[in-house]
C-alpha cells in the first residue's frame, strides 16, 4: 500500500522531464563525497583555485613544479572541490496544510513537490532528509543519497495527515541548530503564523550558513476571496468560526493578506531566502522547474 | 395624511423585503473550513467599523426606496402647512350638480345617483378640515350659490330631482365663467354626473373653448368627476309619444303611441298601467328580441271626445323611478299656420314646398310686414335684418312661437335679437362648404324615429354667412349650437327667448346659396319647427320638461294632481292655467342610457389637470384637502436609488478584481 502511495506522489513523466535540469546549491556546500555543488573546501576538481605557499605538511603532490623552477619557491596549486550536498525537506502538516479548494489540498500539493524534489536530489547524487512537523509529532529521515532511502522518504511523505496547530517556528529553529554542516532547506508550508517570530527563522538558518529555500503555498480561493453569499468560516487549527458576509469583509481581508505577503517577501530578500510563492491550482511541475532554472541561472552568474 | 389608494398600503410590509433577503441570505451560509484565519479576524474587526456601516446604510436605503415608492403608489395626501407647500388646499371648491332625469336611478348603495352627490358632499365638507369656500352649481339655474358649509346641499329645494337633461358643456361654462370672474385661487371643480353622452354633448363646439380656458388655468384650476355611471339593476323607460282623439262612428277613440326602452335587449312582457282622468286600466306590451319598442293602443273615451283630458302610463318599479311614468294630455289641438317674410320673391315656393301643401303659408315681402297675420302661427321664417320684421318675430317667439332667422346678406345687427350678422363667406363650388357634424340625438336635427339621419353631410353650401348672439365670440356660447362646419363655424343654433325658440340658420336654400333648397333636409327641418310651434297653440299643450316656460309671466300653471311640489319648470306632470292644459315630460334623450366612454372624456379634458373619482369610493377619494405629494415621493426614491448606487458603487470598488489592481 504504502509503495503504491508512494508512486502516486512522484510522475514519471514530469521526472522525466525534469531530470535535465539540476537542483543547485546557491552556496559552496560541505559534502562527503563528490558532487555537483561547490564545496567549501579546495579540492580536486579540474577547476582552479588559487596559488598558496607551501607550509609543512602539505602533500608534495600538490607543489606546482613549474612555478618553482620560475621562481624557486613552493607554491601549492589548489583546485575547486566539487561536492554533494545534504538537503533537508521541510513539511507543515499543520492542520491548515490540508486546506482544499477546487484544486484539491494544499498537503497533497506540497507533497507531490516535495517527493518530486527528493527524487531529482537522490538521483543527481545528493542527500534527501524529511522533517515533517505538526502538533508535537515529528517525523524525522536524515539525509541519505541512495535509492532505497528514497523509499522510505516517500512512505512517511504519504502517511503523513494534517493535524493540529503548526509549529514551524520552533521547528525551523531546532532544524538549524540540528544540521551541523551547510545544508540546503526546502521549506513547504503556508507560513500562516506570527511574520515576525518566522523571519527570526528565516535569519537563524542564514546565522547558520543554509541555503534556505521556501515555497509558500496558497490557495487560489485565499486570495481571491471570491464568495457570494455569507459563509462560516471555520478555523482548521482550532480557531473557533466566524460568521461573515464576504462581500463586507472582503477588501479588509485582502489587504490583510497582501500586506503579510508583501512582508513576506520583503523579509525573504533581507535574509536571503530563495522565496516562491506558488497557486494550488498552478502546476506543480512548472513551479518545480521555475525553482530549479531560477538556482541554475544564480549559479551560472556567479561562476560566469 | 391620508391615501387616494389607500389599499396599497397594504404592500406595506414589502419594506421589509430587503431586511428578510439579507436575512435569509445570512441563514443560508455555508460553511467552508478556512486556513487563513488569521486574516479574516482582523478584517472582520476593521470592517465592524466603517463597511458595516455602509453595509447598513445601504441596506436601509434600500428599505426607504420601497417604503417611498409603496407610499407614491398610495397617493398620499399632506395636510396643513407642508401640503400647502407641496400645492396646498384649494381655496374654492365649485360643486357642480347634475340633477336630470336620470341621476335618479338607484344605485347599489341604496340611494339615487344625486342622493350619492349630495352625499358625497356633505361627507367631503365635514371631512375637510381646511377653510376652502363652497360654492353649488346646479344645472337647471346654473346659478353659483355660495355655501356655509357643503352639508347644507342636502336640504336645499335647488338640489332636489328634476325631469330635465342636464347641458354639462353649459355647467362647466358656468363654473369657468364664476371662476374668471370671482378670481378664486386654486379652484376644484367638483363635477357630479352620471356620464349620460346626451347631457355630455361631446361633438358641442362648447368644449373647444372649455378645454383651453380650463388647461390655461392649470394648475390652480383642476376638475374632479365624480363618476355616478353605476346603478343597480335593469332599467326601462316609458314616453308617451303621442296622444291623439280620433272620432269614430260610435265614440271617441284616444290613440296613444308610446316609446318603451330596455337597457338590455330581451324577450320581455310590460306590463302598462294607463290613467285616464282617474281610470286606470291595464295593457301588456310585448317586447320581442328588443330594447326598444314603440307601442300603440287606442282607448275609448267617455263623451264625445271634445272635452280635454289628461293622464299617464305607468310602467313597474325599476331602477329609476323617474321614468317609469310619462304625461300625456288629449283634446282639441290646432296645425298653426307658417308665415314667410322674405327679401326675394323666389324664395316663396320653397318655403311653401317646404311647409307642405295643404298648410297654410303667409309670404310676404320686407316691406309688407305688416300685413302679416299673426293668429294660429306656428312657425315663422324670417329671412332678412328687417327691424320691424325682426320686432315681431322676437314677440312672436317670446309669447312660445318658433322663428327661424336666415342670413341677411350683408353684415349687419339685430338688436331685438341680439344678433350681429359678419360679411357672407363664399366657397367655391369644388370645395363647398360641409356640415358634418350635428345633433343626431337630440333636436330639429334629430334621427327620424325610423332611426335614419338628416343628409346634413350631404349639403353643398357654397354661401354662408357667420352669425354670434351678443358679445359672444365662442360659437354655441349664446345659445344651442344643432349642427356645425368642418371649421367649426356654426350652421344651425337654438336660442330660447321668452317661451318659444329662435333657430338661426347661416345659409339660405337658394341655389347660389347651397343645396338646402333640395329638400332632403329643409322639409323635415320645417316641418319639426312647425310641430313644434304648434305645441304653443290650442288648449293642451305638450312640452319638455327644462325647455318649456310660460309665455308671459302672468301665467300661472299649477299641477292637476294638487300637487304643489311640482314645479312646471323643471318637473314632469300635468298642470292646468285657466282652461289650458299641459304635459310635461322629461327630455326622451334622459331615457337613453348611453355612457360617455373613457377615451372620450380624456379627450374632452386633454391637457386639463382632471381626475377621475370612482363613485364607490369618492368620497374617500375627493375629500382629502391636502395637496397630493407622489411625485415629492418619486424624487426622494430616485435620491435613493442614487445613493444607493453610490453605497453599492463603494463597495464593490473596495476590492480590487484580480487583473485590476491585485497580482498574484
Amino acid at each position: 500500500m504504502a509503495v503504491k502511495v508512494s508512486t502516486e506522489l512522484v510522475d514519471a513523466a514530469v521526472l522525466g522531464r525534469l531530470s535535465r535540469l539540476t537542483l543547485q546549491a546557491r552556496i559552496p556546500m560541505a559534502g562527503s563525497v563528490a558532487g555537483l555543488h561547490r564545496s567549501a573546501t579546495r579540492g580536486s576538481s579540474i577547476e582552479f583555485a588559487e596559488y598558496r605557499k607551501y607550509v609543512q605538511g602539505d602533500d608534495i603532490r600538490h607543489v606546482d613544479w613549474r612555478v618553482f623552477a620560475r621562481t624557486d619557491r613552493f607554491y601549492i596549486k589548489e583546485f575547486e572541490a566539487d561536492t554533494n550536498l545534504r538537503c533537508c525537506l521541510v513539511l507543515d502538516v499543520s492542520g491548515s496544510m490540508g486546506y482544499a479548494g477546487a484544486h484539491g489540498s494544499r498537503l497533497d500539493y506540497a507533497k507531490r513537490m516535495l517527493a518530486t524534489l527528493a527524487h531529482l536530489l537522490v538521483h543527481q547524487g545528493d542527500a534527501a532528509g524529511l522533517v515533517c512537523f505538526s502538533n508535537g509529532a515529528t517525523h524525522e529521515i536524515p539525509p541519505r543519497d541512495s535509492p532505497a532511502h528514497l523509499r522510505v522518504l516517500f512512505d512517511t511523505v504519504a502517511e503523513v495527515q494534517p493535524k493540529g496547530r503548526s509549529h514551524i517556528i520552533q521547528a525551523i529553529h531546532d532544524l538549524s541548530e540540528k544540521i551541523r554542516q551547510r545544508a540546503l532547506v526546502i521549506v513547504f508550508s503556508d507560513f500562516l503564523t506570527p511574520l515576525d517570530d518566522l523571519l527570526g527563522c528565516f535569519e537563524h538558518m542564514r546565522f547558520r550558513k543554509h541555503d534556505l529555500a521556501v515555497f509558500h503555498l496558497l490557495d487560489r480561493q485565499e486570495f481571491d476571496f471570491s464568495f457570494d453569499r455569507p459563509i462560516r468560516f471555520a478555523g482548521m487549527e482550532g480557531e473557533g468560526h466566524i460568521l461573515a458576509d464576504p462581500a463586507v469583509i472582503k477588501a479588509d481581508y485582502q489587504r490583510e493578506l497582501d500586506r503579510f505577503l508583501a512582508t513576506m517577501e520583503h523579509g525573504c530578500r533581507e535574509f536571503g531566502v530563495d522565496y516562491h510563492r506558488v497557486f494550488t491550482d498552478m502546476d506543480y511541475e512548472a513551479a518545480i522547474a521555475a525553482f530549479l532554472l531560477k538556482r541554475l541561472k544564480k549559479q551560472q552568474t556567479a561562476g560566469g | 395624511m391620508e391615501f387616494l389608494q389607500p389599499i396599497l398600503l397594504w404592500g406595506l410590509p414589502a419594506v421589509f423585503l430587503p431586511l428578510v433577503i439579507h436575512l435569509l441570505n445570512r441563514l443560508r451560509y455555508r460553511q467552508v473550513d478556512w486556513a487563513a484565519m488569521a486574516f479574516l479576524l482582523a478584517a472582520t474587526r476593521r470592517s465592524t467599523n466603517n463597511l458595516r456601516i455602509r453595509h447598513w446604510l445601504l441596506l436601509a436605503s434600500r428599505m426607504l426606496i420601497v417604503l417611498l415608492i409603496i407610499l407614491a403608489l398610495s397617493r398620499p395626501l399632506m395636510r396643513g402647512r407642508l401640503g400647502a407647500l407641496a400645492g396646498g388646499a384649494p381655496d374654492t371648491v365649485l360643486l357642480l350638480l347634475d340633477r336630470s332625469a336620470s341621476m335618479e336611478t338607484q344605485t347599489q348603495q341604496g340611494q339615487s345617483r344625486r342622493e350619492q352627490a349630495l352625499a358625497f358632499f356633505a361627507e367631503m365638507g365635514s371631512r375637510r378640515r381646511t377653510a376652502s369656500s363652497y360654492v353649488l352649481i346646479e344645472h337647471v339655474e346654473r346659478a353659483p350659490l355660495e355655501l356655509r358649509h357643503p352639508a347644507v346641499v342636502q336640504e336645499l329645494a335647488s338640489t332636489g330631482p328634476t325631469d330635465t337633461a342636464a347641458d354639462i358643456p353649459a355647467l362647466l361654462r358656468a363654473a369657468v365663467d364664476y371662476v374668471i370672474e370671482h378670481d378664486t385661487g386654486r379652484t376644484e371643480i367638483l363635477l357630479a354626473t352620471d356620464r349620460q353622452v346626451s347631457n355630455w354633448k361631446p361633438d358641442d363646439g362648447e368644449w373647444v373653448t372649455l378645454r383651453e380656458q380650463l388647461a390655461r388655468m392649470a394648475p390652480d384650476v383642476r376638475v374632479l368627476l365624480l363618476d355616478l355611471s353605476a346603478s343597480d339593476g335593469m332599467n326601462m323607460a316609458v314616453a308617451v309619444h303621442d296622444a291623439m282623439v280620433r272620432q269614430t262612428d260610435e265614440n271617441a277613440v284616444l290613440h296613444l303611441t308610446m316609446d318603451i326602452r330596455a337597457d338590455e335587449i330581451a324577450d320581455r312582457t310590460v306590463p302598462l298601467v294607463i290613467d285616464i282622468d282617474g281610470s286606470r286600466l291595464q295593457v301588456d306590451a310585448a317586447m320581442e328580441n328588443t330594447a326598444v319598442l314603440r307601442f300603440s293602443t287606442e282607448l275609448d273615451l267617455a263623451g264625445d271626445g271634445q272635452q280635454l283630458g289628461w293622464g299617464h302610463v305607468e310602467i313597474p318599479a325599476d331602477a329609476n323611478p323617474r321614468d317609469n311614468t310619462s304625461y300625456f294630455v288629449y283634446g282639441e289641438t290646432l296645425d298653426g299656420r307658417v308665415a314667410v317674410v322674405h327679401d326675394h320673391s323666389r324664395d316663396a315656393q320653397i318655403w311653401r314646398a317646404a311647409a307642405g301643401r295643404d298648410r297654410d303659408v303667409d309670404v310676404v315681402g320686407i316691406a309688407e310686414t305688416d300685413r302679416l297675420g299673426m293668429e294660429a302661427l306656428a312657425l315663422m321664417i324670417v329671412q332678412g335684418d328687417d327691424p320691424a320684421a325682426t320686432e315681431r318675430a322676437a314677440a312672436f317667439a317670446a309669447a312660445g312661437g318658433v322663428v327661424l332667422l336666415l342670413p341677411p346678406g350683408h353684415a349687419s345687427t339685430c338688436s331685438v335679437m341680439d344678433i350681429t350678422w359678419q360679411e357672407p363667406e363664399e366657397a367655391t363650388a369644388a370645395s363647398p362648404f360641409r356640415v358634418p357634424i350635428w345633433d343626431e340625438q337630440d333636436g330639429v336635427l334629430a334621427r327620424t324615429s325610423d332611426g335614419i339621419n338628416l343628409p346634413l353631410d350631404q349639403l353643398t353650401i357654397t354661401s354662408r354667412q357667420p352669425f354670434q348672439f351678443g358679445e359672444q365670440s365662442v360659437p354655441g356660447a349664446g345659445g344651442r349650437v344643432l349642427a356645425q362646419f368642418a371649421d367649426g363655424g356654426v350652421f344651425l343654433e337654438e336660442r330660447q327667448l321668452g317661451a318659444g325658440h329662435v333657430f338661426v340658420c347661416s345659409t339660405r336654400p337658394q341655389s347660389d346659396w347651397s343645396s338646402l333648397g333640395d329638400g332632403m333636409v329643409l322639409v323635415p327641418l320645417v316641418q319639426r319647427l312647425i310641430r313644434l310651434g304648434n305645441r304653443h297653440l290650442g288648449a293642451v299643450r305638450t312640452a319638455v320638461s327644462g325647455d318649456w316656460r310660460p309665455s308671459s309671466a302672468d301665467e300661472v300653471w299649477l299641477p292637476v294632481s294638487g300637487d304643489d311640489q311640482l314645479d312646471p319648470a323643471i318637473h314632469a306632470g300635468v298642470f292646468r292655467s285657466g282652461s289650458r292644459l299641459l304635459a310635461l315630460n322629461r327630455p326622451v334623450q334622459e331615457d337613453r342610457a348611453d355612457v360617455l366612454i373613457g377615451d372620450t372624456l380624456e379627450a374632452l379634458f386633454d391637457e386639463v389637470q382632471f381626475v377621475l373619482l370612482d363613485g364607490s369610493d369618492a368620497v374617500m377619494q375627493a375629500s382629502r384637502d391636502g395637496s397630493e405629494i407622489w411625485y415629492w415621493l418619486v424624487c426622494l426614491a430616485l435620491a435613493g436609488l442614487v445613493l444607493e448606487g453610490f453605497l453599492s458603487r463603494e463597495r464593490s470598488a473596495l476590492p480590487p478584481k484580480m487583473g485590476e489592481g491585485r497580482t498574484a
